[in-house]
């Protein structure tokens, strides 16, 4: 285990100064709209907090995290938070794989191509997506999760959005309830799979989902993934750990315990794999962290768009 | 409030952990294990939490939490009740550990948010870090 105090050091001072907490410029980081040929408003605004771009680069950290967990190189750590957020976010843009950057876009992609076949009237402006501090939020950084917010809010209120559009839970749940609850800004806020419309499909197979903490127990939303997956012929299976009572995939943990976030991850899959079915999330933390085990799992989007 | 709560948190004092302890206004010490902070669980409400007397200490949260066989949550929110924050301070970056997935509150029978209480305690330590 890493100090904690060193991990949120880094991730607070990152976040205050680059507006990222890994330090890495907007503009290397969220690219995958350029090719997506979206309206840049709409009675919705797509908002992506950046999650799902975010995933490579939290593969590569905690990569190195996983090395150096628990060896005297970890104590080095607590120097980390001098480097300016900016240089450390470009070298770690640099080591990470250009062909994982590409990929972690392909969720946004669909779920954009999903919202347009489900006849959705939405836009999507870059200028206004940020990271909505979450994290900062459940390492108890309270302090600069409510500074990182009210500014997170104000770009969204300056152009005058009032519905939102989210793609992950983490920022689904910062914007739905901590937003309104600390920076006093509220939005009419909706998951992605809760504004399909899609025409019935016929396909014969069955998937097990696997529901983040935050759509299954905090928001209360896993229904609405199972509606979509049935009415295009999906069936999800059942397990003993589901919805409001989900077991967490251990992603949480990655940056203060590798190890930790490992073995948790490894009973939740366990789980997963009973039925013997193809797995299923619906948060790129989740993707991320299941997919450390070679289970075969996709992205709920992914599997959606191919069948929709 | 401040003074339910203190009287509260006294009545399980004397009634749990006297042995061993000598009064000395709203601190009392206990030589092996350092003092108690009587007034510590207002001094949390400050950090969100409000709820960590409801706790009755029946242990679903540490049954139920995937970090099970480490008494997590149960022993921090007993830490608080008792007032032992220095046990609390010695064992901070275990906080760190939870994984904030919320098991713990969605099946808590008293409604007293171990998961809101561990976080207002991570709050807490992490601003006195700060301040250090």
């Amino acid at each position: 285990m890493f100090n904690p105090r060193d991990i949120i050091e880094v991730l607070a001072n990152n976040v205050k100064q680059t507006r990222s907490p890994f330090g890495i410029p907007k503009f290397l980081v969220n690219k995958w709209w350029q090719k997506a040929d979206l309206q840049t408003s709409g009675e919705y605004m797509l908002f992506t907090g950046l999650m799902y771009q975010f995933t490579p680069f939290i593969d590569r950290s905690t990569h190195y995290l996983e090395m150096f967990e628990d060896t005297p190189w970890a104590d080095y750590l607590k120097y980390a938070r001098y480097v300016p957020g900016y240089l450390s976010g470009l070298g770690l843009a640099v080591i990470t794989p250009f062909s994982e950057k590409r990929k972690a876009g392909q969720a946004l992609v669909d779920i954009a191509t999903l919202l347009k076949k489900s006849k959705v009237d939405f836009g999507y402006d870059p200028s206004i997506d940020n990271y909505s501090g979450i994290l900062l939020y459940d390492m108890g950084d309270q302090e600069g999760f409510v500074r990182h917010a009210k500014f997170v809010a104000k770009k969204l209120k300056q152009k005058g959005i009032k519905k939102i559009i989210t793609v992950d839970p983490h920022t689904t749940y910062a914007l739905k309830v901590l937003f309104p609850k600390y920076a006093g800004a509220h939005f009419e806020v909706k998951p992605w799979f809760e504004m399909m419309r899609l025409s019935s499909g016929k396909c014969n197979m069955t998937v097990t989902i696997h529901d983040p903490c935050f759509y299954g127990r905090y928001l209360n939303v896993s229904d609405a993934p199972r509606k979509v997956l049935s009415g295009l012929g999906i069936q999800s299976s059942k397990i003993r750990n589901s919805g409001e009572f989900t077991s967490c995939c251990g992603g949480p943990a990655e940056s203060i315990s590798p190890a930790l976030s490992k073995t948790i991850m490894e009973k939740r899959v366990e789980e997963l794999k009973e039925p013997g079915n193809p797995i299923v999330a619906l948060c790129p933390i989740c993707l991320g962290n299941l997919k450390k085990s070679g289970a075969n799992v996709e992205d709920f989007s992914a599997l959606v768009a191919r069948h929709a | 409030m401040t003074t339910t709560i203190q009287s509260k948190i006294k009545s399980w004092i004397t009634s749990g952990v006297k042995t061993g302890m000598e009064s000395n206004g709203d601190t009392l010490k206990d030589t092996p294990s350092g003092s108690i902070s009587i007034a510590f669980a207002e001094e949390l409400s400050k950090c969100g939490d409000d709820t960590v007397l409801e706790c009755f200490n029946c242990g679903t949260c540490s049954a139920i939490c995937p970090l099970v066989g480490e008494s997590f949550p149960r022993k921090m929110i007993r830490y608080v009740q008792i007032g032992a924050k220095d046990r609390i301070l010695d064992n901070a970056e275990e906080l760190w550990r939870c994984l904030h997935c919320g098991l713990c509150t969605r099946t808590c029978p008293r409604e007293a948010d171990p998961g809101e209480v561990i976080l207002a305690l991570k709050r807490f330590v992490l601003s006195g870090w700060r301040r250090s």
